[in-house]
This record gives C-alpha cells, structure tokens and sequence, in this order.
C-alpha cells in the first residue's frame, strides 16, 4: 500500500442555500479544490451523498456531477453511508491511491436538504434509521439521540450544562469560521432555554439543517513530496471502519458507540499511536450528547468523562484535546453527505496552519470521526504532517 | 410518501401478533431474520408483553405521519424475555413518565399512510397500573 497525501481543498459557505443547486454546490467545491491543488485533471472521483433521491428526486450523480464538475469521462461512484457517506467517500478514494490504481482522487461529499419542507427533511433523515422498526414507531433523529441522553444521564449523572456547554464550545470555534452556517458565538443560557425538540434536546442540542458541498484532493505521499511542495506535507496515517446495528434498541449499551470504537482501534493501530497522542479531532456532532459519547468511544475520555471534560474545557480550543475547532455540525452546518469531507478538510487546514484565527499551535496529528444514523455505521481516520 | 401495501403485509405478524424467534442460548430476534449467526437455532417466540421503560424522551418534531400527534412520547422498552423494542408511550400524562416505569404493550392504530389512506396499526405500550 502507497501513503496517500491531501494535496488541495476545496468548500464553501455553508447555509440555506436557495439559490443553489446539489450540482452548483457540488462543482463550486469541487472546482475549488482541484485550483487549490493547481492539478489539470483527476483520474477518478468518489462522491458521498446520502438522499439526493428523497431530498431532490435526482439519483445517478455521477454522472451529474462529473458531468456539471468538468471532468467527463473521468469514473467517478456516489457512496452512501447515511451520514456517513462523506467518510465512505474519503476512505474509498484512499483505497484507490493506496493501491496504486489511480493517482488522482477527488473525494467530494454534497446534500443539498432545503429543497423540501421540515417534515419532509426528517422524514428523509429518519431513513438512516430502521424505517420498519424505529422509524414506523414515530421515531425522528433527535428522538432517539434523546434517548441516548436519557441513557447517558442516568448512568453518569452527565448534565443539561454539560451537554449545553459542548454547543456553546462549537458555536465559539464556528464563529471563527467564515463557512459556517451559524457563525455566532450562543450563550449557555440560550442554549438551555431554546425550543424543546426531544426532551432532554432542545434546538441548540441538535445540528442544523443544511446545504452544502467539500471536495479534497488526494495523490500518493511521494508525488506530493516531488510536486506539492507549497505546503507541509499531509498523510492519511491511520484509517478505520466499522458497523453496528442499525436499530438503537438492539444495542446492549444505548450509552456507547461500538461501531466508533472498533474504526478508532483500528485506525491506532494502523497508525501505530493510541487516543493520548492525538493533538485534536473533528467529531460527529449531529447532538451534542453525540460528542460526548463519542469522545469517550474514541478512547479520548473514560466512559461517563465526556460530559465533564466539555465543561471543564478539555475540549475547547485553548484546551488539552480540542474538539472540532470548525465548528462542528452544530455550527458549522451538517449537509450529511459532505460533513465527512468537511472534516478532513478542516484537520488538513490545521496541519498545513491555515485555519485562520482558530489556528491551533504546535499540532502535528488530528483525527476525523464520521458516523451514519444512531452509530450504526463510523470511519475514523488519522492524519499526520510529515517532514 | 407513498407505502405500497405488500411492504405493510409482510409486516403483520410481527406487528399485530409481536411474533419473534428465540435461540437456544435465551437470545431473541425480533424481527425474525432469514439467517442467524453459525450453530444457533432459534424456535417460535411470542414476545413478552410486559417490560419496563429503558429510556424515554417526549417528541415535539415528528415526521409527517406522526405530526398531528405532537408532543407523544417514545421509548426503548425492555420486555420480560429479554427483547427490546421502539414504542411509543401512551395513555399517561408525558410527565409522568420515568424510566424503570412497568408497562405493557397494546394493539393500537399508529399512522395512515400514502395517498390511499391505508390505515397501520402495531404495538404501542400503556402503563401498568
């Protein structure tokens, strides 16, 4: 297997985008990631979308979007794993430059969501978990993220204010984050007095709905080292994935993330480090009980510790581990099938140092964590500046 | 959205009738599933219609079919035998409800579907009193 090195990016500002379409959102971030690049051509493309068919009623993007983006007849493959699919994306591309069959790889992630009503964008998000099962029963996302909130407070007396902190740390990050959807900072009073959605979550528990798109390049470690020598060197240096079940009744700890865990196992141990010698990392935080379950999954803190450590400000910014210094999903928007991209974009942005002002010092390893539906399904990967 | 009628049938016996299957080592299925790991059998089960409530939250943001019936609460139930099921918790002021609550499972009607109108029922819980 070749290392395999992120040599361009490519993103732009997130929102309701109505005067924007899944493939103009999509060849906007794609384009701008090949011109980051300085490339001339791809030799193939992977694109993670979860719904387009419910969201849009367009399927068989790629042919749309290698078409919209320029790049016909380059092979190019939609993936999906719910919200997911942006991580699929990146770790099918991977695959492809690790093996040797093609040298360059744009992976793209796009969900265009406010083309149809609330409901309607539920509905379509509620597909990710068991529609016979779960979904026919009346369940929603935020329900059953609620459900592991419940879970989770009863187990480790984990708190509204620690949940609500991880939302104001997100928003603080995102307000620095010009793409961000909502790029304001929120207090913890605000956040603990919004709209109930699924008790205990209220609004500012829950990512938003969102339109938008992000593309990566990747090329193999020594073309990067010969020909993208602008900036430091960026390699995938671990990368994990994983399953679990799709219904979140038919886990025996509604407090865990198994699926996490195992990708993040196998991401260490691809890598050759443990969860103590990652800098920082960009995590999914669909609900804010997300984060703190899955930095605990991840091995970051013990089981019942996430909740504390977001209030102690572990994972702030200035922090010991900083979580999602993007933003996050909750401030940065989470159009499902780019988050995973978006990721990765941010983590390659701390490396190369060019995050703006929420650049964090001295970094030398972060990590992503992607996961579709209540967990069933999560990719880890580790990246690492090299040199 | 429009459901088709086989998709709703295939699900009957389950729904009305909550049939599962259970192995040898006490482990049950529910659904029943084509296959199932190596060397377990599994037999007919009926699941138990009595449990407790595993976690709960109330709903103020439902999908179409369920927005007239905002806010209803809905819960990871834990029956007797074991299994676990999503239900909605009914027939109780939502404040009331706590988890580790007894509670036992009903025939109900849940939702009509698609442009025919076709009416679905299942299971929904009430508490035991």
């Amino acid at each position: 297997m070749r290392d395999v090195a992120i040599v361009g990016v490519g993103i732009h500002k997130w929102g309701e985008l109505w005067n924007m379409s899944l493939r103009d959102m999509f060849a906007l971030a794609g384009s701008r990631a090949i011109e980051d690049a300085g490339i001339d051509h791809i030799d193939s493309m992977y694109i993670g979308c979860m719904s387009s068919g419910l969201f849009t009623a367009q399927e068989h993007l790629a042919s749309l979007l290698a078409d919209y983006l320029g790049v016909l007849p380059a092979p190019a493959a939609r993936v999906e794993s719910a919200c997911a699919s942006g991580g699929l994306a990146f770790r099918m591309g991977w695959m492809e430059v690790a093996s040797g069959l093609s040298d360059i790889v744009l992976v793209g992630g796009v969900e265009k969501m406010t083309d149809v009503n609330g409901d309607e964008a539920t509905f379509a998000l509620s597909t990710a978990a068991d529609t016979e099962y779960e979904g026919y029963q009346g369940a929603t996302f935020p329900a059953l993220y609620a459900l592991m909130a419940r879970a989770h407070i009863d187990k480790y007396g984990t708190t509204l204010e620690q949940m609500s902190q991880v939302a104001v740390k997100s928003h603080s990050n995102g307000a620095l984050n010009p793409d961000a959807q909502y790029p304001f900072p929120v207090t913890l009073e605000q956040v603990m007095k919004s709209t109930l959605v699924a008790e205990p979550l209220r609004l500012l528990h829950c990512s938003p709905i969102t339109d938008g798109a992000a593309a990566v390049i990747l090329v193999p470690a020594d073309i990067a080292k010969a020909k993208f020598k602008k900036r430091p060197l960026v390699v995938v240096t671990g990368a994990g994935h994983a399953t679990d079940t799709i219904a979140l009744h038919s886990r025996k700890d509604l407090t865990w993330m198994n699926s996490t865990e195992i990708a993040a196992k196998k991401a260490y141990q691809m890598a050759n480090i443990g969860p103590k010698d990652i800098d920082f990392a960009e995590v999914h935080d669909c609900f804010s009980i997300a984060e703190i379950i899955v930095t605990e999954s991840l091995g970051f803190f013990e089981a019942g510790q996430g909740g504390p450590a977001a209030e102690k400000g572990i994972t702030a910014r200035d922090g010991a581990k900083p979580i999602n210094t993007s933003g996050g999903l909750k401030s940065k928007g989470h159009p499902v099938g780019a988050t995973g991209v978006a990721q990765i974009i941010e983590v390659v942005r701390q490396l190369w140092g060019e995050a703006g002002t929420r650049q964090l010092n001295n970094v030398r390893r972060g990590l992503t964590q992607n996961m579709g539906g209540t967990g069933g399904s999560a990719l880890v990967h580790i990246l690492e500046k090299r040199g | 959205m429009k459901i088709r009628s086989p998709r709703y049938a295939r699900e009957i016996p389950q729904r009305y009738r909550c049939e599962a299957v259970k192995a040898e080592t006490g482990e049950i299925f529910f659904p029943p599933r084509v296959v199932y790991p190596k060397g377990v059998k599994v037999a007919p089960h009926t699941l138990a219609q009595t449990g407790k409530v595993l976690s709960y939250t109330i709903l103020n943001v439902a999908p179409m079919e369920y927005s007239d019936l905002t806010p209803y609460a809905l819960g990871v139930i834990e029956l007797d035998d074991g299994a676990r099921i999503t239900a909605q918790i009914v027939d109780i002021d939502t404040a009331e409800i706590k988890t580790g609550m007894p509670v036992k499972i009903e025939f109900r009607k849940l939702r009509t579907e698609g442009d025919e109108g076709l009416l679905c029922y299942g299971y929904k819980v009430v508490p035991m009193r």
